[in-house]
C-alpha cells in the first residue's frame, strides 16, 4: 500500500474528487512512464503506454471499491497497456543511452541484459528485482499462475547469468523462491 | 535479495528522466473515450428501441451496415458498422444529406432550446440510415432514425424466428416522400406530432435549411456546454469558428514550435464491424477507428500561442479559459478568450497573421 500514491490522495480518488483525481495521475505518472520504459525498452511506447494507464485512472479510478486494491490495480494496468503499446508497434528497436542519465558501464550493461529478454522474462525481472514485487503480486499484475512466475523468474536469471558473465552481480534466488525449492 | 543486480537496475531505473505530465494529452484522450462511450450508449439505447417484436403484418427493411425490421408499431435492427459524430458541423451535416440514398428530411419543429448534436449513420459512404440527435440544455435528448424507404422488405424478420421474447416498447413510424421515420415511443415527447406534421409539409432543402439553424456555428472542441453557448453567441459570421477546450491548450506552445497544427480525434468515430454476441452488441470487440481532423491550422496555433503568452489564460498546465478562434483567409486571426469561471465576459484578441502580434480589442 501506497507503493504509487498516498493512501490518502488515493482514498479521496476513489471517493470521487476530480482535484484529487489530477494529483493522484501527477503522483503517479514518473513511476508508471520509468516502469514502462523498463518494460517496453523504448521512451516513446512508454510514454503512450503511461498516458493510457493515466486515462484509465481518470475514468475509472472511482470504481474501485478499496483503496488497498489500488497499487495492484495500477500494476496491472500498467503491464497491460505497455504489452499492448508493444504488440501494436511491432519489435522495440535496439535500446540507446539515452533513456537514462546514469553514465555508468554496469547500468547500460543491465539496460542491455534486459533489451535481450523476451518480453515475459523482462516483465518478470523488473516487477521482482527492481519493483520488490511478490511472486504473487507479480502473478496478479500479469495475471499468470504463481508457477509461471516462478518458471519465468529462473528462465531469466539463466540468461542474465550469461548475459552479465563480466560482473559478479548475477540476481540471486529470493527467500520465497528458495523456500519452495522452485528452482 | 535485493542483489547488486537489483540495486544496480534500481538506479538505473530511478534514474530515467520523466517527460513532463502531458496533461493536455490525457485529458484529450480521456474525452476521446468519453464520446466513443456515449455514442455507444446512444447507439445501443436506439438499438434498444427497434429491437421489438410484435404482431400483425411485416415491414422488414434489409440494408448494408443496418438492418430494420418493423411490425406494426414495433422494430427490431441489427446494426454491423456506422459513423458516429459528435457536435456535426454544417459541414457534417451537408455531406452526409448529400450523400445519403434517400432524399432526407430532417427532423424539423424541435424545442427551440435544442441542439443537434449527433449524427449516426450507416454505411459510412452512402447512409441508407441516418440517425439524428437533438440535445438541449437540461440534458433531454431525442433520436430520430431516418431511414431509405426503398431498402425496407416486407416479410418476418428471420432473426427472430428462434422464438425470442424481448420488451416490447412500441415506436412511431411514418413515411416522408422516400423516407421512413422511426421515433421512439419512450422518449415521451409531447410535440412527436408537430414535428411529424412539419416534416409531412417540408423538402429536403427546406429541412435541411431549418436544421442548419440547430447546429453550433463553431466547431466545438470543447465539454463545456456553458462556454459553447457564449461563444455561438459571439462567433462572427464570416470565416471558420472553432471553440478550442481549455484541455487541449498545454498543447499549443509546443505545436506552435513546431510549426504544426493542432489535430483532434474525439468528434468522429467508425466502427467497421461490430460483432453480435447473444442477440445483442459484442462492443468489447468492435473493430473501430477515431477520424483525425485538423481543428486549427499551423498558422492560426501560433496565433493561439502568441495570446497564451499574454497569460490572459493563466498558465500551463492549468489554463483558466477556453479559446475561441476565427480564421478568414487572408484576414487577421480573431481570438476570443473565454474564462471558465465566467464565459460571459470574453476578452478579444486580433492576431496578425505575418507578426504574430496580438492586440487586444476590448
Amino acid at each position: 500500500m501506497g507503493r504509487w500514491a498516498s493512501p490518502e490522495i488515493v482514498a479521496r480518488a476513489v471517493s470521487g474528487s476530480g482535484s484529487a483525481v489530477e494529483e493522484l495521475i501527477a503522483a503517479v505518472w514518473p513511476g508508471c512512464f520509468r516502469l514502462a520504459v523498463m518494460v517496453t525498452g523504448d521512451r516513446g511506447l512508454a510514454e503512450d503506454a503511461a498516458q493510457e494507464t493515466c486515462v484509465i485512472v481518470d475514468r475509472t479510478v472511482r470504481s474501485l471499491r478499496c483503496v488497498e486494491a489500488f497499487d495492484g490495480w495500477l500494476y496491472r494496468i500498467v503491464m497491460r497497456e505497455s504489452a499492448r503499446v508493444r504488440r501494436r508497434r511491432g519489435q522495440v528497436a535496439e535500446p540507446t543511452e539515452e533513456v537514462t542519465v546514469v553514465d555508468d558501464t554496469l547500468s547500460f550493461d543491465i539496460w542491455r541484459s534486459l533489451a535481450a529478454l523476451s518480453s515475459e522474462l523482462r516483465e518478470v525481472t523488473v516487477l521482482f528485482y527492481f519493483e520488490g514485487l511478490s511472486g504473487e503480486e507479480i502473478a496478479a499484475a500479469l495475471r499468470i499462475s504463481h508457477g509461471s512466475v516462478r518458471v519465468r523468474l529462473s528462465r531469466a536469471r539463466e540468461r542474465l547469468r550469461s548475459l552479465l558473465s563480466d560482473y559478479d552481480i548475477t540476481p540471486h534466488k529470493t527467500t520465497w523462491e528458495v523456500q519452495q525449492n522452485a528452482i | 535479495m535485493p542483489s547488486d543486480f537489483a540495486k544496480a537496475g534500481r538506479r538505473f531505473q530511478a534514474a530515467i528522466p520523466v517527460p513532463e505530465l502531458p496533461i493536455a494529452s490525457i485529458r484529450g484522450r480521456a474525452r476521446a473515450r468519453r464520446a466513443q462511450h456515449r455514442s455507444h450508449l446512444i447507439v445501443a439505447f436506439v438499438l434498444a428501441a427497434l429491437a421489438v417484436l410484435g404482431s400483425g403484418s411485416v415491414l422488414a427493411a434489409k440494408m448494408s451496415g443496418m438492418r430494420i425490421w418493423l411490425l406494426g408499431n414495433n422494430a427490431t435492427s441489427t446494426i454491423t458498422s456506422f459513423t458516429t459524430v459528435t457536435n456535426p458541423t454544417p459541414a457534417d451535416l451537408r455531406r452526409v444529406v448529400a450523400n445519403a440514398t434517400f432524399p432526407v428530411v430532417l427532423p424539423i419543429g424541435v424545442p427551440s432550446d435544442a441542439h443537434l448534436h449527433m449524427l449516426v449513420f450507416s454505411p459510412t459512404d452512402h447512409p441508407n440510415v441516418i440517425l439524428v440527435g437533438y440535445e438541449n440544455k437540461i440534458g433531454s435528448a431525442w433520436y430520430w432514425t431516418l431511414a431509405d424507404s426503398s431498402v425496407i422488405e416486407h416479410g418476418a424478420n428471420p432473426l427472430l424466428s428462434n422464438g425470442t421474447k424481448s420488451p416490447v416498447p412500441t415506436v412511431k413510424h411514418w413515411n416522408v416522400g422516400g423516407e421512413t421515420v422511426i421515433f421512439s415511443d419512450f422518449h415521451n415527447f409531447a410535440r412527436q406530432a408537430q414535428v411529424e406534421a412539419a416534416m409531412q409539409h417540408s423538402t429536403p432543402s427546406n429541412s435541411l435549411a431549418q436544421s442548419m439553424s440547430r447546429l453550433y456555428r463553431v466547431e466545438n472542441h470543447s465539454g463545456n456546454s456553458g462556454v459553447v453557448d457564449v461563444a455561438d453567441t459571439i462567433a462572427p459570421n464570416d470565416g471558420r469558428n472553432v471553440l478550442v477546450g481549455h484541455g487541449y491548450l498545454g498543447e499549443i506552445a509546443a505545436l506552435a514550435r513546431k510549426r504544426n497544427p493542432l489535430i483532434t480525434d474525439s468528434r468522429m468515430r467508425v466502427v467497421d464491424n461490430l460483432p453480435s454476441i447473444s442477440g445483442k452488441p459484442d462492443w468489447a470487440h468492435q473493430s473501430s477507428h477515431a477520424v483525425k481532423e485538423v481543428a486549427v491550422s499551423a498558422g492560426g496555433v501560433r496565433a493561439i500561442a502568441a495570446v497564451l503568452e499574454t497569460r490572459a489564460c493563466g498558465s500551463a498546465p492549468r489554463f483558466t479559459c477556453e479559446i475561441l478562434f476565427n480564421e478568414r483567409i487572408g484576414h487577421a486571426y480573431r481570438i476570443w478568450v473565454l474564462p471558465l469561471e465566467s464565459p460571459a465576459s470574453p476578452v478579444k484578441y486580433a492576431v496578425d497573421p505575418t507578426t504574430l502580434q496580438a492586440k487586444r480589442e476590448n
